[in-house]
């Protein structure tokens, strides 16, 4: 009986060995991801700052191109796009001040 | 085909529908006036030069129907050398010719089968709506010198036809100045719609229409428009295409207007005008408390100035601006005031009818030094 008490115990005994060595590898593990999760969240705020600064010089570089372009002589709005102009134009001017204004 | 026909009447019908005549056409057929007799009715006639068609009846004396088709150029040289007397008109149709016999002229003139003749296409589908023809021929004179010539841009050689609920408009626009007329009109339309009419359909329409107050009918699908007005049915194939935006080019808001006499500004620019043109056309208006300067220089011929009285609202200024655009739009409007609208010099100038609010026009002005 003794024998029996004492081997039931040693099992449990083993049993809650392997869990807490299990409990503290599913620990570790999300440890490891938290801090992933952090350093994923850092460089993500990161890249997004990159991407929004690109976009905002690409824009302001388009306004800039329509404005080469209409100074060198051509239209740049719709309905006469890349066509010589013989003066200022109404609606490459609308579409240079727009442009402009949403900068 | 058997009938006789009043020299003038004829004569008159044939100038009418001539217009629509194709000057240059690969096919021969369509340098011709259709005729088709028809008893009771009267004489038809129809030109098609498949970019616009025209069709008008006149009275005659239909001895026996038929349908022929005779060069229009020739035939209206014929009628209009006639004497003013009853036509007797007949076609053989054995060798297709007609014989056109006035008193003691005697003509004969070789024409072609009538069955190839393009007849004028049905508008179907059509949304339809009357409008006192006198006025549109206005919004036409007010806005037709806007269009643009380049064909490169066949959406700009049109003017563009507005409808929306209790309101008709009429834009055209070279991209350097635009045109802008609108009137109220009685319609059930519960949205916008929007066609582009040839720049030659406002042309002719122009001419065609007469000084009679009389309704027009207006028929409208999305290929073609037609106008019925004084027996005269006239057909035009719209543009494909989209027009520009005109209305966000259209300033709302001011620096300085300017009341001034329209006849009296005209004349001013056109006397300024005549230095302006020997060099690059360009006036500058100096806009001050109480008159306006008018001027021009040119480095080889001399200079001009002109004074005219203003009342002006708002800041002083100075413009440079294309004579010619602004002589366009003072000589086709008939109000007795304008009133000019200045925002900046490089901003556009707006011209409107004073008092009434149915007409803008913008011209952009000319960079100082440019």
């Amino acid at each position: 009986m003794d024998k029996e008490v004492l081997s039931i115990l040693a099992y449990f005994q083993e049993h809650l060995e392997e869990m807490s060595s299990r409990f503290q590898k599913l620990k570790d593990i999300t440890y490891q991801l938290y801090k992933e999760n952090r350093e994923l969240k850092k460089e993500n705020e990161e890249l997004k700052e990159i991407v929004f600064a690109r976009k905002k010089e690409k824009k302001g570089g388009a306004v800039s191109n329509l404005l080469h372009l209409y100074r060198e002589g051509y239209h740049v709005c719709h309905p006469s796009f890349a066509e010589r102009r013989k003066g200022d134009c109404l609606f490459c001017q609308q579409l240079i001040d727009n442009q402009l204004t949403e900068d | 085909m058997n009938l006789t026909i009043n020299q003038k009447d004829f004569y008159h019908g044939v100038q009418i529908v001539q217009r629509a005549v194709a000057s240059r056409s690969t096919l021969p057929i369509l340098k011709g006036i259709y005729l088709e007799a028809v008893k009771d009715k009267g004489l038809k006639l129809i030109a098609n030069n498949l970019e616009m068609g025209i069709e008008y009846w006149v009275k005659a004396n239909i001895i026996e129907e038929g349908i022929f088709v005779l060069p229009a150029n020739e035939l209206s040289n014929i009628l209009r050398e006639l004497p003013a007397a009853e036509i007797s008109f007949q076609v053989d149709k054995s060798n297709y010719q007609a014989k056109i016999n006035c008193l003691n002229s005697r003509f004969t003139l070789k024409g072609y089968q009538a069955d190839e003749f393009p007849q004028l296409p049905e508008v179907e589908g059509a949304l339809s709506f009357n409008f006192n023809a006198l006025t549109f021929r206005e919004m036409i004179e007010e806005v037709k010198f806007s269009t643009s010539t380049d064909q490169t841009q066949p959406t700009l050689t049109g003017g563009l036809l507005v409808l929306s609920p209790g309101e008709i408009s009429l834009v055209a626009t070279n991209t350097y100045r635009l045109a802008y007329s609108k009137r109220e009109i009685n319609n059930d339309l519960d949205k916008e719609v929007k066609v582009i009419l040839p720049g030659t359909t406002l042309n002719e329409l122009n001419h065609l229409i007469g000084d009679e107050e009389d309704e027009m009918n207006i028929l409208l699908n999305e290929s073609y428009v037609r106008f019925t007005f004084n027996e005269i049915v006239f057909i035009s194939r719209l543009i494909e295409g989209q027009f520009p935006n005109y209305k966000q080019v259209i300033p709302v808001d001011f620096k300085s207007s300017v009341k001034i006499d329209r006849v009296e500004f005209l004349n001013a620019v056109k006397r300024v005008s005549l230095i302006a043109r020997l060099d690059s056309n360009v006036i500058t208006l100096n806009v001050n408390k109480d008159q306006m300067s008018i001027s021009s220089t040119s480095t080889e011929y001399g200079d001009a100035l002109e004074l005219v009285e203003i009342e002006l609202e708002g800041e002083e200024q100075t413009i440079n601006i294309d004579a010619n655009y602004l002589m366009d739009v003072l000589r086709t409007l008939k109000s007795e005031l304008v009133n000019i609208l200045l925002i900046g010099p490089l901003n556009p100038l707006t011209i409107r009818k004073y008092p009434e609010d149915n007409y803008i026009y913008l011209i952009m002005p000319v960079r100082p030094g440019a």
